[in-house]
């Protein structure tokens, strides 16, 4: 029988460069804990993503190589699947998140990416040329961290992986010239210009940038509970938009506080 | 023949000294934009209330009363803060509210939202719940003539339990009219319609856009300058109005 898949990216890059961004990434251990007790509880099948199928990950980048091994893996894995959700390995589910899989349409379902509006900006500018000055609608730009698919969105990652493989000099130019990210803004800019329909789940199925939006706080003026809000308000939690060196402290010391709940 | 209006309170306030000083910007933003979208600008510059008993905020609730007693025929009503710029090529909004009461999210530090929320559900609105992410920015307002009588509802509101309001306005300091009005439009099931950020782009600071180079004119079209300093907000609204020619 089909079911739902959770696609989790816990690929251990063993570039240099990414070890010294990530540390050991103790961090993804954190994360699986909390995804794999989910899985469970809501008979979903926890897939780990644990092999890129280019080798050379720092040059072709897990955030590129997950949208061409998706499919792929799932299909020589034998899992009949049905919708899979694709989460990078620095979130936290918490314990009690209603099963997501069903608020879905069969869209491609995303989250807007409204934090750091500059970055967005100077992205988008930076990727046009490749686009062929695409006119981007910023609105709708999403963040790649945290996707559902369904079978019918193989032929866009395909597509996707076809792009890259056939611009992959301009891409890995641009990705150190622009410095503004890898996969996700030329990914955006393939969804707008193939009018991909992408839809969203409610805001707190995914927490981004805590620190940025003052999320890690409690309310310190009734002062009669300490939980922070992202506990109290969010079901994923994302530890991004901050210095990546600081990830496994933050996320261990969230996880000492909360991990009774997942026992 | 009845027009949409744009209304917007320009109050200096004692306890306030001199933040009105770049109301005018804001003002001759919405000029331009109502000339071009044949929609009419009405300017409060006069009190109802003396400060200590209604500060300039509040004073924005009373629009349907001024515009009433004013002879005014009007349509939709959009009731934005005096330190709002909107863009000179921004769309017609009006077309976009579908009838309904409409704002945009807030955005900005969950910690003041948050406490805002639960404060005052606490001593206020035990009974009434407010998503975080339903929860708007009063900034920039849009509405219509069947919202009269629940603007009406909350003047009332406001004038039974003044004592209580400013004491919480006081004592929490996390908004004025902002929390009483999404607990309102929860409490009386107004329908509301969400619209996107670039509609009231607030703390545009925190979202890293507000710059030298006006970054935040490229993504959006009403430029909401709070969360920061005086001198800053005097600065970037009088460069604002500058650059984009108003």
């Amino acid at each position: 029988m089909k079911k739902n898949v959770l696609f989790w990216i816990g690929v251990k890059s063993k570039s240099d460069l990414m070890l010294k961004k990530h540390g050991q990434f103790e961090y993804l251990e954190i994360s699986k804990l909390s995804w794999k007790y989910w899985c469970d509880k809501n008979n979903v099948i926890f897939y780990e993503y644990k092999e890129s199928s280019e080798s050379d990950t720092g040059k072709h980048r897990v955030t590129w190589t997950r949208w061409f091994d998706v499919f792929n893996q799932l299909n020589q894995s034998n899992i009949q699947y049905n919708k899979i959700a694709v989460i990078d390995g620095h979130n936290i589910v918490r314990w009690d998140t209603p099963n997501f899989f069903n608020l879905t349409n069969g869209k491609i379902t995303a989250f807007r990416s409204l934090e750091n509006l500059k970055w967005l900006y100077q992205a988008v500018q930076g990727y046009k040329k490749l686009f062929n000055n695409y006119e981007f609608d910023t609105t709708k730009y999403i963040s790649t961290g945290f996707q559902i698919f369904d079978k019918d969105h193989e032929k866009f990652l395909l597509e996707l992986k076809n792009f890259y493989y056939e611009n992959n000099q301009k891409i890995l130019e641009l990705q150190k010239t622009v410095h503004r990210g890898t996969d996700q803004t030329p990914y955006n800019y393939l969804l707008q210009i193939k009018n991909i329909k992408v839809d969203s789940l409610p805001a707190p199925y995914l927490l981004t940038h805590l620190n940025r939006f003052d999320w890690f706080k409690y309310n310190w003026q009734l002062n009669e509970d300490k939980t922070p809000y992202f506990i109290k308000y969010g079901y994923i939690w994302a530890f991004s938009g901050f210095d990546r060196t600081l990830r496994n402290d933050l996320m261990k010391q969230v996880w000492d506080s909360v991990k009774h709940k997942y026992e | 023949m009845s027009k949409n209006i744009v209304f917007i309170v320009n109050l200096s306030e004692d306890k306030k000294p001199g933040r009105d000083k770049p109301y005018d910007y804001s003002i001759k933003s919405w000029e331009y934009w109502c000339d071009i979208n044949d929609c009419e600008l009405f300017v409060l510059t006069n009190r109802i209330y003396p400060e200590d008993y209604m500060n300039a905020n509040w004073h924005k609730l009373f629009v349907f009363q001024l515009l009433d007693s004013s002879g005014v025929d009007y349509n939709q009503v959009l009731i934005v803060d005096a330190d709002t710029i909107i863009h000179p090529d921004a769309p017609d909004i009006f077309k976009l509210t579908d009838d309904k009461f409409c704002a945009v999210r807030s955005y900005g530090s969950y910690d003041w939202m948050c406490r805002s929320i639960e404060n005052y559900k606490k001593h206020m609105f035990p009974d009434i719940n407010v998503p975080y992410f339903e929860y708007f920015n009063s900034g920039v307002i849009l509405c219509n003539k069947k919202h009269k009588k629940f603007y009406e509802k909350i003047i009332n509101f406001y004038l039974t339990n003044r004592e209580n309001i400013v004491k919480l306005q006081e004592t929490y300091q996390v908004g004025t009219d902002q929390p009483i009005l999404n607990f309102f439009v929860k409490q009386e099931n107004i329908e509301y319609k969400q619209f996107d950020y670039e509609w009231n782009m607030q703390d545009m600071n925190r979202f890293e856009i507000l710059d030298d180079e006006l970054t935040f004119t490229k993504l959006g079209w009403i430029y909401h300058f709070n969360g920061i300093p005086d001198d800053l907000r005097n600065y970037m609204m009088k460069k604002t109005q500058e650059e984009l020619n108003l």
